[in-house]
């Protein structure tokens, strides 16, 4: 199975029907993709596939083949955060940090479909994602605080 | 919970030292609490230990005693060291500890290493101040002697001493000469006052690594060679494995093995999915045993008769009691609540590597001496060679203070000669929990002439405790009380009569400490009830509570009229209600005003305005996090968790049928922090949760005129009847 995470081609040998998160924890060693339910409820394991914030725990890797896959990984250049990460410290949303990578995935597809969202947009995109710890209000206050940095950044 | 409680003579010098790794980090300062010291008795706090260190180029190593589960202890516990130290900040290196390494330094006398009961910052703030200042006072010490100065005359700012003359040396440079120096007993602390870090909102230090992906959790340990494992446990408590068909699962490609325990099977495999796929193929039969038939009807049965027993514990009398009431002066309501999981994001995961002299095991864990214990004794190896790592916890609300998934992992390790990493399902986890038991409570008040002079609560349900203490301790007053946390001295409220009774039952269900504990329905029993009581004297419920609140609760006071002051209180928008309630847990106190309006027949909650007082405060900003998070995790079980039995089973399974709170329910929390700078330290990771249940459900008496009286509330309402 070939396909491209994080700019970077990959072949597997795993069956098909084997979801993208245990291949991306357990055959590609991306840990920073988390496990959390397993049935798309709570979105912990979630990535892009093309651009689109997917759930990896319910997403056989046979559908990937030939496409691109991004995860929290793949978000920094380098040492240069991507804005929503920093917009994340500045807000010192994480708790646990457990369920943020799956978060700021989400939170990322969503600035990239909507740059100036409103608080309703910021409850369709992120609900799909708990978190336990109850980070929710200064999520929401870190996405506003990155879509303002990013939309004067042009 | 056991505490080896160590002799008097067995124990450590309360300040010790050595060199390690060879000169890299040079100067190492280990402390113990200071009940320790004296040689005192105690079970509560367990005795802990904690380093730390400086390299030659000044980095400052900070070893972490408290397991970081979220709360911020590796940035606030961090502070408290470096303020004392006077350190560099941005050269504090923490480590989230490697719970052996506390043990070692210590020697025999050693007994918890515990994380739990929001005791971090309350237990650890002496000694850490402590081992800061014997640190910082050694560096002075070999300053002094490297200049022939007078130790007094030197000054220290972040990680350098300086003489008067304008000579300056870094810690890095002192810290070899300084570690051959002997700690004073009783280095000069700082003055009250003069805090550089503590009291500041330092950022968290964990923050880079939790929006990378870099920060490690249990679940993300590898260990070359290692196998990993999905296990099944019998779905009935109690139930032991009759029989397996596992051919099925073996012929899994990358399954490398079944084994079957007493009540549980697991699948070992190359990688984890096969091994969960394999434990789907199992066809298992289970004896279920004596619990084959429970259910929740007979949980509240239970409840109930507990409710009418005729011989309950007394924890709190005055005045009369309840004897002599007139009955047309009683007003009466019954209240109850449901078992809850802790379902912490990061699923219960444990990785065993057992060798031939040696056993490492890497666990999200609030236990880390339980786990040190388990392993010793699944492998027959002594406790020097069990080596516990704790890396972060993907939350833990009291689920990580059980071992039972150690045990398991343990146990595979024991029959598979590699390393094992056991990850349960999601289901698994909420199947096999320790529940916040289920409790019920009879409230009953005394109403006259304008007035309420007397209140008695009755809860019932079971003992957390009995899991920890031999029958012949169960019935000490001290066990009893724990179930009836925040009826006993820490209620603010003043009446001519009180009575406050628990009633023991005995349900087959596993029971634990969640978050706030017996609190979380305590505080909902009582703040819920002061609004009916509110609501048949006509008063306003903040006046109530202000005209309730005794002389001897005086802190209370300021909680109150802070929270009604910065919500606005009586001022609710048009279409909005409030709701109040104050708690006090931990000993901290926190009180909560919600605002919410009905739409559709359910509340949504506008925002929450939260006011603590926690005593000192180390890091403002990990304060208002922790009542925010707090608060919002109370909201979650209030509006739509419960756990539920059938057939001798757990029905919920995973979050489509225990629903936790999203996003687009969370209100903001605004949080208010009481200046009290010389009060009493109180705990904070768990305050925010007992008042929100209760405040809710008064803003939703205020709105509607139904007052729910057993939780979750969506459930309630939807049922149309309290």
């Amino acid at each position: 199975m070939k396909f491209v995470v994080n700019g970077t081609s990959v072949d597997v040998s795993v069956p098909g029907d084997t979801p993208l998160l245990w291949v991306l924890r357990d055959h590609l060693d991306l840990t920073g993709t988390k496990f959390g339910c397993g049935m798309a409820q709570c979105g912990a394991c979630t990535v892009h596939l093309d651009g689109r914030a997917i759930r990896s725990c319910v997403t056989p890797v046979v559908e990937v083949s030939g496409r691109a896959v991004r995860t929290i990984e793949g978000l920094a250049d380098g040492e240069q955060l991507h804005p929503i990460q920093e917009a994340w410290i500045a807000a010192a949303a994480p708790q646990c940090g457990y369920c943020q990578s799956g978060q700021i995935m989400s939170a990322v597809a969503l600035l990239a479909a909507v740059p100036s969202p409103t608080d309703a947009d910021i409850d369709a995109a992120l609900s799909p994602n708990l978190c336990r710890c109850a980070t929710y209000p200064r999520i929401r206050e870190a996405i506003h605080r990155a879509a303002a940095r990013m939309r004067d950044a042009g | 919970m056991t505490t080896k409680v160590p002799h008097p003579a067995a124990l450590p010098r309360n300040v010790s030292r050595r060199g390690f790794l060879g000169g890299f980090a040079v100067l190492v300062v280990a402390v113990r609490l200071p009940s320790a010291e004296a040689g005192g008795v105690t079970t509560s706090p367990p005795h802990l230990t904690a380093f730390v260190s400086i390299a030659a180029d000044g980095a400052t190593t900070f070893v972490l005693p408290a397991s970081e589960m979220g709360q911020g202890v590796c940035t606030a516990l961090a502070q408290l060291i470096a303020e004392e130290l006077d350190a560099d900040w941005a050269k504090v290196v923490v480590h989230t500890g490697e719970g052996v390494e506390f043990r070692r330094s210590l020697g025999p006398g050693y007994t918890m290493q515990v994380t739990g009961g929001s005791t971090s910052i309350p237990v650890w703030r002496g000694p850490l101040r402590r081992a800061g200042a014997t640190a910082r006072d050694l560096l002075v010490r070999a300053a002094a002697a490297r200049w022939s100065a007078p130790p007094g005359s030197l000054t220290t700012a972040s990680g350098v001493v300086s003489h008067p003359d304008g000579r300056t040396v870094s810690y890095g440079e002192l810290a070899e000469e300084a570690s051959r120096l002997r700690p004073s007993r009783n280095p000069p602390m700082k003055p009250p006052g003069t805090d550089r870090i503590v009291g500041t909102s330092v950022p968290r230090n964990d923050l880079r690594a939790k929006v990378t992906g870099t920060a490690q959790f249990g679940v993300d340990v590898r260990i070359p060679g290692m196998l990993r494992a999905c296990t099944v446990a019998c779905p009935v408590f109690g139930g032991r494995v009759k029989s397996v068909d596992d051919v099925a699962a073996r012929a899994i490609a990358g399954v490398r093995d079944v084994l079957v325990f007493g009540d549980f099977v697991a699948v070992v495999a190359d990688t984890w999915w096969p091994a969960k796929r394999g434990v789907e193929a199992l066809n298992i039969t289970w004896d279920e045993g004596a619990n084959a038939a429970f259910d929740s009807a007979a949980v509240s049965a239970s409840l109930r008769a507990g409710l009418d027993s005729p011989r309950p514990f007394v924890g709190r009398k005055e005045g009369k009691g309840a004897a002599g009431w007139p009955p047309e002066e009683v007003i009466s309501a019954d209240y109850e609540v449901p078992y809850l999981d802790h379902a912490p994001m990061e699923p219960l995961n444990c990785t065993v590597h057992i060798q031939a002299e040696r056993c490492d095991v890497w666990v999200g864990t609030q236990v880390q001496t339980m786990v040190l214990q388990a392993a010793a004794k699944a492998t027959g190896l002594r406790e020097e060679q069990v080596f516990v790592h704790t890396p972060f916890l993907g939350g833990g609300f009291g689920r990580r203070g059980n071992n039972d998934f150690v045990e398991q992992a343990l146990a595979i390790a024991v029959r598979v000669n590699a390393p094992v990493h056991l990850l349960w399902t999601r289901e698994e986890g909420i199947r096999h929990g320790f529940y916040r038991p289920a409790f019920a409570g009879r409230l009953r008040a005394r109403v006259a002439s304008g007035g309420v002079t007397g209140l008695h609560v009755r809860v019932a349900g079971d003992n957390i405790l009995h899991r920890y203490l031999p029958k012949l301790l169960q019935g000490l007053p001290l066990a009893q009380e724990l179930p009836m946390e925040g009826l006993l001295h820490t209620s603010p409220y003043a009446f001519a009569d009180v009575l406050m009774e628990g009633v023991l039952t005995d349900l087959p269900v596993p029971i634990g400490f969640w978050r706030s504990v017996s609190h979380s329905y305590t505080a909902f029993f009582v703040e819920s009830f002061l609004d009916e009581i509110a609501a048949r004297l006509g008063k306003d419920p903040v006046d109530l509570r202000r005209s309730l609140i005794g002389d001897s609760h005086a802190r209370f006071r300021a909680v109150l009229e802070l929270a009604v002051e910065k919500a606005g209180w009586g001022k609710a928008t048009a279409g909005a209600f409030q709701g109040v309630a104050l708690h006090e847990s931990f000993g901290s106190i926190c009180a909560q005003v919600v605002e919410l309006r009905m739409q559709n027949g359910l509340p949504r909650i506008a925002k929450v305005t939260a006011a603590v007082d926690c005593g000192p405060v180390v890091n403002p900003d990990v304060v208002r996090a922790q009542i925010m998070g707090g608060t919002l995790f109370g909201l979650s079980e209030a509006l739509g968790a419960r756990i539920d039995f059938r057939a001798g089973r757990v029905v919920q399974s995973n979050f489509h049928d225990y629903p936790l709170l999203r996003m687009k329910d969370a209100p903001p929390v605004e949080v208010h922090i009481v200046d009290n700078p010389t009060g009493t330290i109180g705990g904070i990771g768990e305050i925010g949760t007992p008042p929100i249940a209760p405040a809710v459900c008064n803003a939703i008496f205020a709105a509607t005129g139904r007052r729910i009286r057993s939780l979750p509330i969506l459930p309630a309402l939807a049922r149309g009847s309290a």
